[in-house]
């Protein structure tokens, strides 16, 4: 397990360079959360220095950053002048959001592409195989922006799906499994959206894996010796063929995460990204710097995964190791 | 069919749905600022066809639509009668050529940011194969430090660092200049993995035994190497810069108003009203699909030749 | 005292060691170890030995490739320069860029070296092309067009355009078959007269070595075992690993043709 030792301290290294580098830029950056208040009139130049000493904005950079990590250790990442609260309690009711979005579409993603992927893998050149290969590059071509307006137009029409939003009206009065089924119900258009996102990558990657391995030499013999076609596919060649599929894991969230930013903004959903947005239109620096981390943190942690996954059922790895 | 031929047959078609976008100025009835105050969110005008020749009606008239009607434009209707194929936005502005203009603005972006990371990645991608040692550690550290953040998080945190608000032209390189800048870890990679391999290649140790430096070793031997990942990464990235552009405008930190583009103008199709009343906003977003559907494509069929 | 020898190495050594930039190298191996010895003007050297023997750094140390931890390499009492030797490697087509033309190629160290003009690269590449027995009419041919035996060829014409005065061949026949080996053995021989070359032939056949080579030279490990005129090694081989080699010669010689 040094491996995994070394995984960690290499991740760790690379969280603490990146807020060193994002706390050293939002430095630079043009502005701060008081800037807009300078341009008024009413305000004198003096209340606004008086509120940026407040805010300890004017201190020399290093002790600013110390008192940052200070904030994080104490686990409250600063605090937020947009919202006059420290930012971990923001950030709380956010991630939540986010991750059970992101974690329905993954899962609703692998099982709908990988299914799809190993049937059209196993008619390769075939009419089905075509169409699929087909559709697959057309729906790469909607952009997830527009799919998610197209059926945010859709569900307004028609009354199917709610228009955005993550609860109903009135959802305070309901039961749990009100509740829960009302969250549940508002899921379907931003998962749906998601999911259309990136289930054409995993098809393809899928198939191509799948292909790969029917070539491989351990696949012609089996075959040469006569097992049964389905058992081939699911017993032999799935489980090879799944190695490359798990780092992709970890490398589609990263796309994952961006989407579902966008895609929670367009339907309204009380994610991160809505929060991330607003922080970067304030200039509120210190929500930015904690998103900006936290979603580093959440891209580490599933490469982390994948690579444990991969560790555990590739033995190819361990033997290296 | 065969690949020359697909490369070629997908090259016409984005060729086709590029035109109209380049010609914009030609092709778009209208300037993308020209507001006519008396028809917001006017729908698609019906065009119908009597004897083979176009009419729109326009309050209870018709009016021919004519070809060349001489303002050096393609077509046009005679002054009092407004021609709007898709209709207008809130301020009477022709949602078709503010979506002609604006997909101009959303490929020029792509290319130019396309161009910019690749500019980018070359230079870093033959530094950190060539030379290796601590450039390269550099190199490729730093690239994982923008690995380490899901892309539009980073395009995101990017933008937080400039002013909110900027002028039109800066307004159109920013967010090109943005997106370029933070995409150039991808390619570097690929083509410090092809130098890597071709520095050890016959040919290039050979001149290196004529005594050749390092100049002309990676001039004349190495960077014709790296072209055809130029080529396909070029393909590759063009589209995802696209959409990038289209997100950042959309989210109000790309390119603003009055100048439009794919992403800003969707911006006003996802208000509450334009989902009910409006739908013909939403032009601009099916619009990019067969321009992005085309890159893809050619995408795929360089990436494919690999296997060949 | 005896005259200045042309080639002369002295305490050659080349250290193998995983390096990373932030670290000395830790462990490591000698590739090759306190190798010496000395050749005169137009005369061929054999170098042969097992395979891991050393044979190819040696080679590569020899052309310029490799810079050697130890001692030095000098030619008529000077350092060795890239204009003195050139390398023609086992596998020449790897050796020729496949997007240039035969001229290209050929022009390349003119062009490196900043030698001549355009026009009179043109001619110099001509006339190499003739002194290997290539038609000057291939000049714009693509350097991919040519078979093994004309890449051999085009190799040996690179070189005779820098006028080089040490060649290595490090395995340069092995890959050719026999009746393009001898025609391009002839061409070497016909060039040592001709232009005054002095050759290193890289070599684990002991056959092609008695063929061509003056004097042989036997490493093993790393090292210069032995060093003796060709016909004298063969008669009367001192070390054990030069008698394993010609008694391996022998046997095959025997059964039927060399391979």
């Amino acid at each position: 397990m040094k491996y995994l030792g070394w995984r960690l301290l290499h991740g760790v290294g690379l969280l603490a360079l990146l807020s060193l580098l994002s706390f050293m830029l939002s430095q630079v950056a043009s502005g701060d959360f008081y800037s807009q208040l300078r341009n008024d009139p009413r305000i004198s130049p003096e209340t606004v220095a008086a509120l940026r000493a407040q805010a300890g904005i004017d201190r020399p950079f290093p002790i600013r950053y110390a008192a940052w990590i200070v904030a994080v250790s104490r686990g409250d990442f600063g605090y937020s002048l947009a919202y006059h609260r420290p930012v971990a309690p923001l950030l709380e009711e956010r991630i939540g959001a986010t991750l059970i979005l992101t974690g329905a579409a993954t899962l609703t993603t692998w099982l709908i592409a990988v299914p799809l992927g190993i049937w059209s893998a196993a008619r390769r050149g075939k009419w089905g195989d075509r169409v699929s290969t087909v559709a697959v590059s057309l729906v790469l071509a909607v952009p997830d922006l527009v799919l998610a307006i197209a059926l945010l137009v859709l569900s307004v029409q028609t009354g199917w799906l709610p228009a955005g939003g993550k609860i109903s009206r009135g959802y305070a009065q309901m039961g749990s499994i009100q509740q829960l089924r009302d969250v549940a119900w508002h899921m379907v258009l931003p998962v749906t959206v998601l999911v259309a996102g990136s289930t054409p990558v995993l098809i393809r990657h899928t198939r191509a894996s799948i292909l790969e391995v029917m070539e491989a030499p351990f696949a012609m013999s089996a075959r040469a010796q006569g097992i049964p076609r389905r058992r081939l596919l699911y017993r032999h060649l799935l489980p090879a063929a799944l190695n490359p599929l798990i780092s992709l894991l970890g490398l589609s969230l990263g796309s994952l995460l961006s989407a579902s930013l966008l895609v929670e903004i367009v339907t309204g959903w009380p994610g991160l990204g809505p929060l991330f947005l607003e922080a970067v239109m304030a200039r509120d620096f210190a929500v930015v710097l904690a998103v900006v981390m936290l979603s580093a943190a959440f891209l580490f942690i599933g490469n982390l995964v994948a690579d444990l996954l991969l560790y555990r059922f590739d033995p190819r790895i361990r033997t290296v190791d | 069919m065969n690949r020359r031929w697909r490369i070629g047959l997908t090259s016409i078609f984005i060729a086709l749905v590029v035109a109209p976008l380049l010609l914009a100025g030609f092709v778009a009835p209208y300037p993308y600022a020209e507001q006519h105050r008396e028809y917001p969110y006017a729908p698609p005008a019906a065009v119908r066809f009597v004897k083979a020749r176009p009419f729109v009606e326009v309050g209870g008239r018709w009016c021919e639509v004519r070809l060349l009607p001489g303002n050096g434009r393609l077509f046009g209707v005679a002054a009092p009668c407004v021609i709007f194929l898709s209709g207008t936005d809130g301020n009477g502005r022709d949602v078709f050529s503010r979506l002609l203009y604006g997909g101009r603005i959303s490929l020029m972006t792509g290319l130019l940011s396309a161009f910019l990371s690749l500019a980018l990645g070359l230079a870093a991608g033959v530094v950190a194969g060539y030379f290796g040692g601590w450039p390269d550690w550099l190199l490729m550290r730093g690239g994982e430090l923008v690995m380490a953040l899901p892309w539009l998080y980073l395009l995101l945190a990017t933008r937080a660092l400039l002013p909110l608000h900027i002028s039109a032209v800066e307004a159109f390189v920013w967010p090109a200049a943005i997106i370029g800048a933070v995409g150039w870890v991808r390619p570097a990679r690929l083509i410090r993995g092809v130098v890597l391999s071709g520095k050890e290649r016959g040919f290039v140790l050979a001149a290196r035994g004529f005594g050749a430096g390092h100049a002309y070793l990676i001039r004349r031997h190495l960077l014709p190497l790296t072209g055809s990942v130029v080529v396909t990464q070029a393909t590759v990235l063009i589209p995802l810069y696209m959409l990038a552009e289209m997100s950042l405008s959309f989210l109000g930190l790309g390119v603003e108003e009055p100048m439009p583009s794919w992403g800003n103008m969707l911006t006003e199709a996802s208000h509450y009203h334009a989902l009910i009343l409006h739908r013909w906003l939403l032009a601009p977003g099916v619009a990019a699909i067969p321009v992005l559907l085309g890159f893809l494509l050619l995408a795929d069929i360089l990436l494919d030749g690999r296997h060949d | 005292m005896m005259a200045e020898p042309f080639l002369s190495v002295r305490d050659l050594g080349k250290y193998f060691a995983p390096r990373r930039w932030w670290r000395k190298a830790r462990s490591g191996r000698w590739a090759i170890r306190d190798v010496s010895f000395e050749l005169q003007r137009e005369r061929t050297l054999a170098l042969v030995g097992a395979s891991g023997a050393g044979k190819s750094t040696l080679a590569s140390c020899l052309a310029l490739f490799e810079t050697p931890d130890s001692g030095d390499v000098r030619l008529e009492g000077r350092a060795l320069r890239h204009t003195d030797v050139q390398l023609i490697p086992q596998q020449p087509a790897a050796s020729f860029n496949p997007r240039f033309t035969a001229g290209e190629a050929l022009a390349e160290p003119l062009v490196i070296q900043r030698r001549g003009r355009r026009h009179t690269r043109r001619e110099i590449v001509e006339r190499a092309m003739e002194q290997v027995g290539l038609s000057p009419d291939a000049v714009s041919k693509p350097v991919m067009e040519f078979s093994g035996g004309e890449h051999q060829r085009l190799a040996i014409a690179r070189a005779l355009i820098l006028e080089v005065k040490l060649l290595i061949l490090d395995e340069s026949l092995s890959a050719l078959d026999e009746s393009a080996q001898d025609q391009v053995l002839d061409l070497l021989s016909d060039l040592q007269r001709e232009v005054g070359l002095t050759y290193v032939l890289i070599s684990h056949d002991l056959t092609l070595a008695e063929r061509m080579a003056d004097e042989i030279a036997v490493m093993d490990d790393g090292r210069l075992v032995e060093h003796a005129p060709t016909a004298e090694l063969l008669r009367a081989p001192r070390h054990p690993r030069t008698q394993e080699l010609v008694q391996a010669n022998l046997a095959l010689s025997e059964d039927g043709p060399p391979l």
